[in-house]
């Protein structure tokens, strides 16, 4: 029996060689002494029975082999694992890391150990060993979060990529995507809107759907719900392909988030502190003209001999100013052998690039864990959040940012009697955009509350049953005022709304975890899940005010009064089962079935099964390849399954009443009365996506760590909409009649030239090729325009610059192909169009001398087909330094707000952009793209004119970070950093920023590409520090 | 034991699926669970009158209506001008807010049989819904040649259209259901002003015998005597309808309180949200800030008789401001027609000022059917039936002296009155929508275009000649494209 002591942990606490945080090692040491001391038990007992059964002339050809295993630094590894390869003859190092063994004449040894690279050693020529264990960097050894359990990396049969709180804890993160931007290759973060809390477009391998949503699901330890701060983050891990993610069925298809938070450990309490303080910048404005530029120009350009106010007003600059964000968190944790706790909280406060704009959020988690005997686990998490915004997300598309490019740079922003300027004679028919942003007062308010329990029973060696119950509650508010100044018709308008939410869910599981004969090991598991949400909203709006100082607290003295209210709810049961088999951790199968009843859906549509499998072969583990040594660790994997989406919300199946109030002509007094809408479809079911995944996993030289994925996937029962014809009384019903095609690799490289004690510089190259097709549109035909309404781009096209087309993929741009301007000495042609030398020329491919409906083409796509993201790491004596670089290739943007500023079209009256006013068309100047003043110079929004290359490559993350020795804080461990983010983008685009997109309302992946009035990401300086005790 | 709890909590935890996954929309209300009472099935009347209302807003149901010779057009003129397309807004429109109207009707009718509550007020409830889908269908094929006939909610992509023998059919089957289902009079109700009552239905029924009657379906006489028939059940009927003045029909006054004697069927627009129309401005010159779409042909100006009526009905001096004056056809102005006084009615309006309002009140009223029509139409019927008869040249006699015009010859065949009849319906209902289509079922489309005058702001040389394809229009194109069977 070997004896295993506490004070091991000693050597622990004082090392100070080992990279790895103590306090997950020491759980894991935990964890390990607990398992080995059981399993020694049943080896010893082993051993010690086929001792008993050996012949005297077994016995000789056997010796026994007596070592000692060290790790890297030469400290002894107590509870190493020694075993005789092709046996179930093994022992484990005691206190001093000592062992002996009795094995074979030629017996070969497998050395294991958590966190350590596992070696194979002969024992031919030796009985006595030392033996020294390498860090295992590669992590192979370390565990990972899937669906419902857990695996470790090396055993891992999908496509699973891990996100670990080192890799960016130089960057000051704030929420989810920015933690995993750049950082796994598959994965397309996209920002935009450079408001600091706006919701980021995350998207795994491509978009599936139409009409339904895109976004991946996101599980925090284990549910649907809670909040949690960056540094609550123990590990975020992706599930790409359907192998990882058909466990989750019906809410699958678009990839699973899965976010650990962090557990307290043994010791302790162990406290963290972390300050960031940031500036962000607007990152980039226009060259526009000057007040006296302005004047000049305009009387040139019409013709006018009129005099201009004296003013020298930069719009874009009035609107913006540098904003100061701040980021305060703060943990504490410990426990005993029994229980352990984690807390921690976080405050952020972050003012806008763009004025009167900032946000404000609060954040605590309790994580608590206990055991009760030797059988009973349990968990208890509580989560609080609290945030505030006000006017954020303003600007998604046209508004005062866009007014801004337009509005006479020779005016004021407040007039010499202190009011705002009220119009713009010259330019524009917009408001004030300095009166905009300084008087719009929109705030939203929202508090959650989530408990998440997981309590788990082990019956017997192997089997383990566990209830997850967890409870979610979620109250949201809005106050808005807008002021007769800035209100739409002259009325003042307040309105406040509530949201109240409560979602819950309860997960029953049984595990099973097997290893028969030491070679078979058999994992599965059982489970259901039922969850449940329920939505109460309620609004009320007052319009016109009689004294607008009351703003939303007094809506009974407004005018106009309307209230409304509303519920929603939805439910999810489901039954679900895996099975993970592999033979001695080189062949290994994976199976798993969910069966998904939604309250979506009705009839035989009401649940949905969602298979797949996964075939894996760990060659390096093979004999053949055991004399490579070079090759550490070689996987291939294939999987396949079918996941879905839900797509559509509560109460679409069934046809619906609107209200419709009317006075039948009596009188003022209106009724209240129903009328038919939309006829819905009852046979509505979840989009369907069914998926290949192909990947090879190599770790070789002990630095180089490299996986490669090949995915093809298929979204069948895409929801698009079937225009009815008008006779039926018109609109459109929804029907799953479409088809997405993705298909790509994803590749990722990870590079550790130098691992040591003073230096050590690891580096991650991520690139993804996509190609996505809409293989089929249904009943819409070849193609549709997706128009949304016409302010989507506020300019006023007949039909909107966008195209979806059967056969191609999403992201088409749509419009004419621009030939340049009328030459002098093509005036005869220009005439026949009506058009003079210096007019805008297009194709006209139907060659009837007018631009039409008929003469468009596809002139663009603003998705990337490759993105990809290199991450370097250094870390030297008590330095270290990040640099963290993304890029996305081969797309293109139109870019309305040069064109706004720089022509006269649609809303804007004047040009004074720079570039344009220095470079018009004139006979002598023919070479140029900036058309005269002309009737007939026919710009048009939609063309190639305005169509810009606009692949960018971005320095997301710029770091320095020092660790102050601890001998000069007696003991106490601060490290101190700077950083930059987004420092610098390397572009051909002329706009503002390539990755702010116009998607306003609309959340559909087929609307984007149009840079008009966008709010660009800022540029970012921090300092920060980071206190542990 | 513990692990016998255990399997168990975990058993009751997965059990009972059923009802947890029921929809229960609450605030919502669904069509297979709402209509349950009398009261919830006359909430879903307020949409039916709506759509009817809509069918004239913004005018785009003249602009078929301009072919007549007394309505010219100024912004799309493809319509009047015999070169119709089919796949314009200005057809789509009429179109799609008929066959809405239908569907709302179509709705009620359906759920009728679901609900319990008073017999008396489900009776008029389905007498509303009878009526306007009949009146749907009577507005529906008198623009087109051909339609789905549409009885039911379920969307039916592969439906063929019919002809308009049987669409009238169901005209008739409708109107009548609802002559006996409506009330004598909605007096006291929020319903009185718009809502049709059996004098309406009566009505109606004669104009839709009238148009039967005539071409294309030319059921003759059998149907002259029916439209006579149901005409005078209006006239002698204990209804209340009578002929009343000029002043009390066509006024200035807040339309909701405009009871002159004739209403049979009226839509009533004012100024709030949603029960605007802006047909009005259709109507208006551009120097009082109007869109100027339509107007009188001049042809049928100068042969308008003079007097009361026509002051009544056409505006002729347009007050550029407070000095200056213009007539109607002056060469300066862009859109040199008659204006319609009558159809230019506004509570701001004082027709000896020039317009100071930088916007209009989209008000009006509007008299899809009235008691003078009805008179027109007995006259005419009866003509072409058994002859003229006393009560014929009495209503005759009483338009003539209300225009200030002389009486009728007395002992005129019936031929010869009828078209006199013809010709002072095309004056008293001047721009009220009807005459196009009294020139289609008379088959005097070419006839009165041939005598067109060359002064016209749209000449003759600018128009495709007229003949009977041009009577109606071909089905929409978009909608042929959704269902090819509609060919």
């Amino acid at each position: 029996m070997n004896n295993i002591s506490i004070n091991a942990k000693e050597h622990f606490f004082c090392s100070t060689s080992l990279k790895r945080s103590f306090a997950l090692r020491i759980t894991l040491l935990l964890l390990v002494m607990i398992t080995t001391q059981l399993r020694a038990e049943n080896m010893n007992r082993e051993i010690e029975n086929r001792n008993n059964t050996l012949t005297e002339s077994q016995q000789q050809q056997k010796k026994n082999i007596t070592g000692i295993i060290v790790d890297a630094a030469g400290v002894p590894v107590i509870g190493a694992n020694i075993i005789e390869v092709g046996t179930t003859n093994g022992t484990v190092t005691d206190a001093d890391g000592k062992f002996s063994l009795m094995v074979d004449n030629n017996a070969r040894i497998r050395v294991t150990y958590i966190g350590y690279v596992e070696q194979l050693i002969d024992t031919k020529w030796k009985n006595n060993f030392e033996i020294r264990l390498l860090e295992d960097t590669q992590a192979l050894e370390e565990l990972v979060v899937i669906g419902y359990g857990t695996v470790k990396k090396k055993d891992l049969t999908g496509s699973v990529s891990s996100v670990s709180p080192r890799d960016f804890r130089a960057q000051p993160v704030q929420g989810i995507s920015e933690m995993i931007a750049g950082r796994v290759a598959g994965v397309m973060v996209t920002q935009t809107n450079g408001d600091a809390s706006a919701s980021t477009k995350i998207r795994i391998r491509g978009s599936n759907s139409l009409y339904g949503s895109n976004d991946p699901l996101y599980i925090v330890d284990g549910v649907p719900m809670g909040s949690y701060s960056p540094s609550d983050v123990e590990s975020i891990e992706v599930l790409k392909d359907a192998s990882a993610t058909a466990i989750y069925g019906s809410r699958g298809a678009n990839g699973v988030v899965l976010i650990t938070t962090k557990r307290g450990s043994t010791g302790g309490p162990y406290a963290e502190v972390v300050a960031n303080t940031s500036f962000a910048t607007y990152p980039k404005f226009y060259d526009l003209l000057d007040g006296k530029e302005f004047g000049v120009f305009y009387n040139q350009y019409f013709g006018t001999n009129l005099v201009f106010p004296e003013y020298n007003t930069d719009w874009q600059k009035v609107l913006t100013q540098t904003g100061i964000r701040q980021n305060y968190q703060a943990n504490i944790s410990g426990g005993t052998d029994k229980m352990n706790f984690y807390v921690g909280g976080n405050y952020i406060h972050n003012q806008g690039t763009i004025k009167n704009n900032d946000s404000e959020n609060y954040r605590l988690r309790s994580n608590f864990d206990f055991k009760l005997g030797s059988r009973f686990s349990g968990k208890v998490d509580l989560s609080v959040g609290q945030s505030r915004s006000h006017n954020s997300n303003e600007f998604t598309s046209k508004g005062p940012l866009f007014s801004a490019l337009q509005w006479s740079p020779c005016l004021p922003t407040i007039d010499e009697n202190g009011n705002y300027t009220a119009s713009d004679p010259y330019s524009t028919t917009y408001l004030n955009p300095y009166m905009e942003i300084m008087e719009a007062n929109s705030n939203s308010y929202g508090t959650s509350v989530a408990v998440n329990g997981h309590f788990a029973y082990q019956v017997i060696e192997g089997l383990k049953l566990s209830v997850q119950p967890a409870i979610n509650r979620s109250l949201s508010e809005g106050r808005s005022f807008s002021n007769s100044m800035i209100s739409s018709g002259g009325d003042a308008t307040a309105s406040r709304s509530m949201g109240n939410s409560t979602s819950w869910q309860i997960t029953s599981l049984a595990t099973y975890d097997k290893t028969f004969n030491m070679k078979h090991n058999l994992n599965a598991m059982l489970g259901s899940e039922l969850y449940k949400s329920e939505y109460y909203g309620f609004s009320a709006r007052g319009q016109k005010f009689f004294d607008e100082k009351v703003l939303w607290n007094n809506l009974g003295s407004a005018t106009t009064q309307t209230i409304s209210s509303s519920y929603s709810s939805e439910a999810l049961a489901s039954f679900f089962t895996r099975a993970n088999y592999n033979y001695d951790s080189r062949y290994y199968v994976t199976a798993s079935l969910r069966a998904d009843g939604s309250s979506k859906f009705r009839g035989d549509n009401q649940f949905s099964y969602f298979p797949s499998g996964a075939l894996s072969w760990v060659a390096s583990n093979e004999e053949f390849l055991k004399d490579h040594t070079w090759i550490d660790h070689l996987k291939f994997r294939l999987s396949y399954g079918v996941t879905g989406s839900q797509a559509i919300g509560p109460y679409a199946t069934v046809s619906s009443l609107g209200n419709s109030n009317w006075g039948w002509g009596a009188g003022d007094s209106k009724l209240p009365g129903v009328y038919l809408t939309d006829p819905a479809n009852p046979n509505l079911k979840w989009e369907e996506t069914t998926q290949w995944n192909l990947g090879v996993d190599a770790n070789i030289f002990e630095k180089w760590s490299i996986g490669l994925d090949y995915f093809n996937k298929t979204t069948d029962g895409l929801l698009t909409n079937r225009v009815l014809p008008s006779y039926t009384g018109g609109g459109s019903t929804r029907i799953n009649l479409g088809q997405m095609k993705n298909h790509g690799i994803d590749a990722s490289i990870t590079f550790t030239p130098f691992n040591h004690q003073d230096f050590s510089w690891r580096m991650t190259l991520n690139g993804s090729w996509l190609q996505n097709r809409v293989a089929s549109l249904g009943d819409l035909g070849e193609y549709f325009i997706p128009s949304g309404d016409a302010n989507y781009t506020g300019v006023q096209l007949e039909t909107s610059p966008l195209i979806v087309q059967q056969g191609q993929p999403l992201g088409q741009l749509y419009g004419f192909k621009w030939l340049g301007l009328w030459k002098e000495s093509e005036a005869e042609e220009a005439a026949k169009y009506n058009q003079k030398p210096g007019d805008n020329r297009y194709l006209d491919k139907n060659n009837d001398y007018s631009y039409s409906n008929e003469d468009k083409e596809v002139i663009g796509n603003f998705m990337p087909k490759f993105i990809w993201s290199y991450n370097s790491t250094i870390n030297w004596k008590n330095f270290d330094f990040n640099l963290l670089v993304e890029g996305a290739h081969n797309r293109d943007m139109y870019n309305f707000n040069r064109m706004v500023a720089g022509t006269i079209v649609a809303t804007s009256f004047s040009v004074t952009l720079r570039e344009a006013a220095d470079n018009m068309w004139t006979a002598s100047n023919q070479e140029t793209m900036w058309a005269p003043r002309s009737s007939s110079a026919l710009e048009k929004p939609n063309s190639s004119k305005w169509v810009e290359e606009a692949s960018w490559v971005k320095i997301r993350n710029l770091s320095i970070g020092y660790t102050i020795p601890k001998q000069l804080l007696c003991g106490h461990e601060i490290r101190v950093n700077a950083s930059a983010q987004n420092l610098f983008t390397i572009t051909g685009y002329s706009g503002l920023d390539p990755e702010s997109q116009v998607n306003g309302a609309y959340s559909q992946d087929f609307f984007g590409g149009v840079e008009y009035g966008t709010y660009p990401q800022s540029r970012i300086y921090t300092i920060g520090l980071t206190y542990k005790f | 034991m513990k692990k016998i709890i255990f399997l168990i909590a975990i058993a009751l935890v997965t059990a009972s699926c059923e009802s947890f996954l029921e929809e229960d929309p609450k605030g919502q209300f669904m069509v297979d669970s709402y209509f349950k009472t009398v009261a919830d099935l006359e909430t879903a009347l307020n949409e039916i009158s709506y759509e009817s209302h809509e069918y004239y807003y913004e005018g785009k149901c003249l602009n078929m209506a301009c072919r007549g010779d007394d309505l010219t057009a100024s912004n799309y003129t493809v319509l009047e001008r015999f070169q119709q397309q089919d796949d314009e807004q200005y057809v789509a429109s009429p179109w799609n807010n008929c066959y809405k109207t239908i569907k709302q009707c179509n709705n009620v009718i359906l759920q009728a049989d679901k609900v319990t509550g008073d017999e008396a007020q489900l009776k008029t409830i389905l007498g509303i819904a009878h009526f306007y889908r009949g009146w749907a269908y009577f507005n529906l094929v008198r623009w087109f040649d051909k339609l789905p006939l549409i009885l039911d909610n379920e969307p039916n992509l592969d439906v063929k259209a019919v002809d308009q023998a049987t669409i009238y059919e169901q005209i008739v089957k409708d109107i009548e259901a609802a002559e006996t289902l409506l009330p004598v009079s909605w007096e006291g109700n929020y319903k009185a002003l718009t809502a049709p009552n059996v004098a309406t239905a009566k009505a109606a029924l004669a104009e839709v015998y009238l148009s039967m009657a005539g071409y294309p379906l030319k059921k003759g006489t059998e149907y002259y005597a029916k439209a006579a028939a149901k005409a005078k059940e209006v006239i002698n009927g204990p209804y209340g309808v009578d002929f009343d003045t000029y002043e009390n029909i066509f006024n200035t006054n807040d339309p909701r309180t405009n009871l002159n004697k004739e209403r049979l069927l009226t839509f009533v627009y004012y100024n709030a949200s949603t029960e605007r129309n802006a047909l009005i401005q259709c109507f208006m010159p551009a120097e009082y800030s109007g869109w100027n779409w339509f107007a009188a042909e001049r042809t049928f100006f100068r042969e308008f008789p003079e007097g009361p009526r026509k002051e009544m009905t056409f505006y002729t001096t347009i007050h550029k401001d407070a000095t200056t004056s213009i007539s109607w056809d002056d060469p300066t102005r862009k859109f040199p027609a008659p204006h319609y006084r009558k159809m230019m009615l506004n509570s701001e309006m004082d027709f000896s000022q020039p317009w100071t309002n930088s916007a209009w009140r989209y008000e009006g009223i509007i008299f899809a059917l009235r008691f003078t029509q009805t008179a027109l139409t007995y006259a005419e019927a009866i003509a072409r039936s058994s002859g003229p008869d006393n009560l014929a040249y009495e209503l005759m006699d009483k338009i003539r002296t209300r225009a200030e015009l002389p009486l009728y010859d007395r002992g005129l065949n019936g031929s010869d009155f009828a078209r006199l009849v013809v010709q002072e319906r095309a004056w008293e209902l001047a721009g009220e929508f009807t005459r196009w289509q009294d020139l289609c079922r008379l088959e005097m489309v070419e006839e009165v275009f041939a005598k067109r005058a060359s002064d016209e702001v749209i000449s003759n040389a600018d128009c495709g000649v007229p003949n009977k394809s041009n009577y109606y229009l071909p089905i929409p194109a978009s909608e042929k494209v959704l269902n090819p069977n509609l060919e």
